[in-house]
């Protein structure tokens, strides 16, 4: 495994996303919700894996995990955050839990963590080609920023 | 200056510098640092930081949701309070359409740390929800809150839902 920017440069997802686009935008397929949970996913995990290999190759952060390699999705979302990308973080962090989580759809989102501070804030999402194209908005906004870091 | 619909929003105006000659040290700097070491606040403490909110935020109905004292000392932990109420303030008034807003604090799982607060709008398109937030931390940068725009995630459920 090449380290340093180059290991950086392998992790980077343009290619990944740009073709998932190509695909879901060609209308030669109707995606189904399996195809729609599964990218959604891939998408979200293309970006964590870029920026955590950022994180540990480029800022020399170090984590959890024998190799200190494990960064967090909150640090993740967090540093989004401070990016102005709240929107699109949480779309796509969101859609991500319901899609790998979460058997039914529509479904109710509840985060980790004490419940009592969510009480109230309901969080109903549904997994179709609506949420598929913001997701995929949200991804290129998102990695637009990673790659001017 | 930020400016929308002829009224000024900036962040520094006269309700923030009124607010920021009241005697916030308690609430602010001093309690942040009180919290990160004592989480485990007392009742009055947490009575005080809720009736400090509630006052600066008298406007904002329902603004603290049921945040138990746990989660209003991590919220004076994360950011200034009075910071934090004048963006609540400036949200409300710039952006009526959104609806009430409700305060939550998300958590770190693997260590419980709190690690961002989070307003929700229960209004908001998803075009939308994206537009604020640009506009609001661009200008939040501007006036030289850039903790606040980095530990404050702006939400708006409808965008999320449609």
């Amino acid at each position: 495994m090449p380290s340093g920017p180059e290991r950086v440069a392998q992790m980077d997802p343009s290619e990944f996303i740009d073709l998932l686009k190509k695909f879901v935008e060609s209308k030669n397929y109707n995606l189904d919700e399996v195809s729609i949970r599964r990218i959604i996913s891939s998408l979200y995990f293309s970006l964590f894996n870029f920026w955590a290999n950022r994180k540990y190759f480029l800022e020399n952060k170090r984590r959890k995990g024998p190799k200190q390699d494990r960064f967090s999705f909150i640090e993740f979302v967090e540093e989004m955050i401070s990016n102005a990308l709240d929107a699109e973080i949480k779309l796509l962090h969101t859609y991500r839990i319901a899609a790998d989580h979460y058997a039914l759809n529509p479904t109710i989102i509840k985060h980790e963590g004490r419940a009592e501070e969510f009480f109230g804030i309901r969080e109903e999402v549904k997994i179709d080609e609506s949420a598929l194209k913001k997701a995929i908005e949200s991804a290129e906004e998102i990695l637009k920023v990673l790659l001017e870091e | 200056m930020m400016t929308a619909n002829n009224q000024s929003t900036d962040f520094t105006d006269q309700g923030m510098d009124s607010m920021s000659q009241r005697p916030y040290m308690l609430y602010d700097g001093n309690l942040s640092v009180q919290v990160q070491t004592k989480l485990n606040i007392t009742s009055a403490e947490s009575i005080r930081i809720k009736e400090r909110i509630s006052r600066d935020t008298l406007d904002i109905p329902g603004a603290l949701g049921k945040l138990d004292k746990k989660a209003l000392a991590e919220v004076a932990s994360l950011v200034s309070i009075p910071e934090l109420s004048g963006l609540l303030k400036m949200l409300v008034k710039k952006y009526p359409w959104l609806g009430h807003p409700v305060l939550s604090v998300a958590h770190d799982p693997d260590t419980s740390e709190p690690v961002f607060i989070e307003i929700t709008f229960p209004r908001g398109s998803w075009e939308e929800w994206r537009r604020v937030v640009k506009e609001v931390k661009k200008e939040m940068r501007k006036a030289g809150l850039d903790n606040l725009a980095a530990k404050v995630a702006i939400t708006c459920l409808q965008g999320l839902r449609e």
